[in-house]
């Protein structure tokens, strides 16, 4: 499988917010400066290395990479390739945003000796490791 | 369980010094109602504190009458204008922060074929908890009494129950536990627009313990006037109101936005299919009815809900998590004693973590008051339970009996600063969540925008 991130879409939404004034129209000083703003999407998918190579070329194409995202939320539909995540985020021009998606994996940093005080008829054949401190990453 | 129960009556604190009426003409009473309401009254109660908040305080008190809601809890704070006032309605609640491993001598010989009940970790320490609710709250009266801008904070810890960790198993298969605290955290900071007499809802969540229930905060002020200063109100108030250029009527005094937000947890196709229409302004509310819809029936979630108005200039913080207790390190000890050969695991360090939703953020309202512009951060942790590390097993019998438990935790987090247009429900966020789970975490912002225009004088 390969992971392919797309960021198809960067939409200027000037409707959600009109420049103060009217357009043409420079804002006074008291005024908020022109607030158009960019909403990003970034679609990111897992699909079998086959498709991902035949549909390079078309997802390199401007003309073309359209119809490829069709392509591929049909193969999600068909389960035939994973959505990892599409993030959508909007932000005034200028602006830095963020979106994150985490998942915290913890493990194992420290182990202490086991102790096999067992009875002396018994056999003591495998020790088992104890961690004592797994941290949060 | 060694717990201490302790209430204490409404504490007031800190109350203007001298209530001398000739110093302190105004003063403020205001009422914080919690009350928990299930889903179904609970969504459409809050659109209805957006529009119409008098007919929403009406239909709360039928709700509440009707035994369809349960009142929490009702703190009355009294307080001057520009003075600051604490209630507090607490609840000390104990629970052991230290164990000690079992000495095995000491545990009873169980009889072949009895059950064995688990048997708890000695507990060595113990901790305070402060469960219930504090208000603090500082009004600042204007227009003569008709609206006060309110700095309030609210703290509510609710007890969960406890989480119990079996991490130790004595020879003959009695399980050895401690146990930590389940509590819930619910935290509103912010300066708010409220008009005198007029219910307003100043936070909304979803109850993390009880599945399809919500907590409603309701903030409801009265402005009393004292006799001898009837003739003299006004004095700061109306000179602070801004009036139009003719200078006739008075403006807008000061903006407010009413922020709600949505967060939906659907499964990964219905997500795909309303993707189209959650990012068109025109299809976004048939949109957002579907996810409604779809929570009501049980095959989406309305995992979150955040209500909160946002006075212009002012920021504000909205807090909905479970305070996470949980070990995370341990003393492992075996026991020399060969006739009874065993393993414990007691915690000897914790560290604790809110998981929720939280949401901070200022706006300021366009200069027409048609849009709004919120700088905002929305985080949104889950807890997807225990993962079970073995740590010791009877090397015999060639199984695991021991474990310590560890969290699994995931994050969400989207910060940007935007542009909102007044009424217009906004995609914010459209993310997948972590395997195994594999659905997809919707969220969805509205801003309406509140005016506080004091009525004119004859």
């Amino acid at each position: 499988m390969i992971k392919i991130a797309a960021a198809l879409f960067a939409t200027l939404s000037a409707g959600l917010a009109q420049q103060p004034g009217g357009v043409g129209v420079p804002p006074k000083p008291e005024e908020y400066p022109p607030t158009k703003q960019v909403r990003l999407e970034l679609l990111v998918a897992r699909i079998p290395e086959a498709k991902a190579i035949e549909m390079q070329p078309t997802l390199r194409d401007p003309a073309r990479c359209g119809a490829a995202l069709e392509k591929i939320l049909v193969m999600i539909g068909r389960k035939e390739a994973e959505l990892v995540d599409w993030p959508v985020i909007t932000t005034k021009s200028g602006q830095r945003a963020v979106a994150e998606n985490v998942r915290e994996i913890r493990y194992v940093t420290e182990y202490a000796a086991p102790d096999l005080n067992l009875p002396t008829n018994e056999t003591a054949p495998v020790a088992v490791p104890t961690p004592t401190a797994p941290p949060a990453e | 369980m060694n717990t201490l129960l302790r209430w204490l009556l409404p504490v007031v604190a800190s109350v203007a010094p001298a209530a001398d009426p000739h110093v302190e003409p105004l003063q403020v009473r205001a009422d914080l109602q919690i009350i928990h309401l299930d889903e179904a009254s609970a969504v459409p109660l809050i659109a209805q504190f957006t529009d119409e908040p008098q007919r929403a305080g009406v239909e709360l008190q039928r709700l509440l009458s009707s035994v369809k809601a349960t009142l929490a809890a009702h703190l009355i704070g009294r307080t001057s204008d520009n003075t600051e006032c604490k209630v507090e309605q607490i609840e000390e609640r104990r629970h052991a922060m230290e164990f000690s491993p079992i000495d095995p001598a000491s545990i009873p010989i169980r009889k072949a074929g009895s059950p064995s009940e688990p048997i708890p970790f000695p507990s060595t320490r113990f901790e305070v908890r402060q469960i219930g609710t504090s208000l603090s709250i500082t009004p600042f009266v204007y227009a003569g009494g008709q609206i006060v801008s309110i700095s309030t904070s609210v703290h509510r810890r609710d007890f969960g129950g406890m989480d119990r960790f079996e991490s130790g198993v004595q020879r003959d298969g009695t399980k050895l536990y401690f146990e930590l605290p389940i509590n819930f955290v619910r935290d509103t900071g912010g300066r708010f627009l409220v008009h005198a007499g007029v219910p307003t809802l100043i936070g909304c969540r979803r109850l993390q313990k009880q599945k399809g229930r919500f907590e409603l905060h309701v903030l409801t002020t009265q402005v009393r006037h004292f006799p001898e200063m009837v003739s003299g109100i006004g004095g700061r108030l109306d000179s602070e109101i801004a009036t139009t250029n003719s200078g006739k009527a008075p403006a807008l005094l000061i903006a407010q936005t009413r922020i709600e937000l949505h967060r939906f947890i659907v499964p990964e196709a219905d997500a795909l299919r309303l993707r189209p229409s959650l990012l068109a302004s025109a299809q976004i509310e048939s949109a957002f009815a579907n996810l409604l819809a779809s929570a009501r029936k049980g095959r989406g979630e309305l995992a979150g809900l955040v209500a909160i108005p946002l006075q212009d200039g002012e920021s504000a913080v909205f807090g909905n998590d479970r305070n996470l207790l949980y070990p995370t390190e341990l003393s492992f000890r075996g026991t020399p004693m060969p006739a009874h050969p065993s393993q414990s695991n007691p915690p000897s360090v914790f560290e604790n973590r809110d998981v929720g939703d939280l949401f901070e953020a200022e706006a300021k309202t366009g200069a027409k008051a048609d849009t709004v512009e919120l700088q905002f951060r929305f985080g949104s942790s889950g807890f997807h339970g225990f993962h079970r590390w073995p740590t010791g097993g009877d090397v015999r019998t060639n199984s695991v009996s021991t474990y310590s438990y560890q969290p699994d935790f995931s994050t969400r987090s989207t910060g940007a600063s935007i542009s909102l247009a007044n009424r217009q429900r906004t995609l914010l966020r459209f993310q997948k969540l972590p395997a195994p789970d594999g659905r997809v975490e919707i969220a969805l912002i509205r801003a309406v925008i509140e005016r506080f225009i004091p009525e004119t004088k004859p």
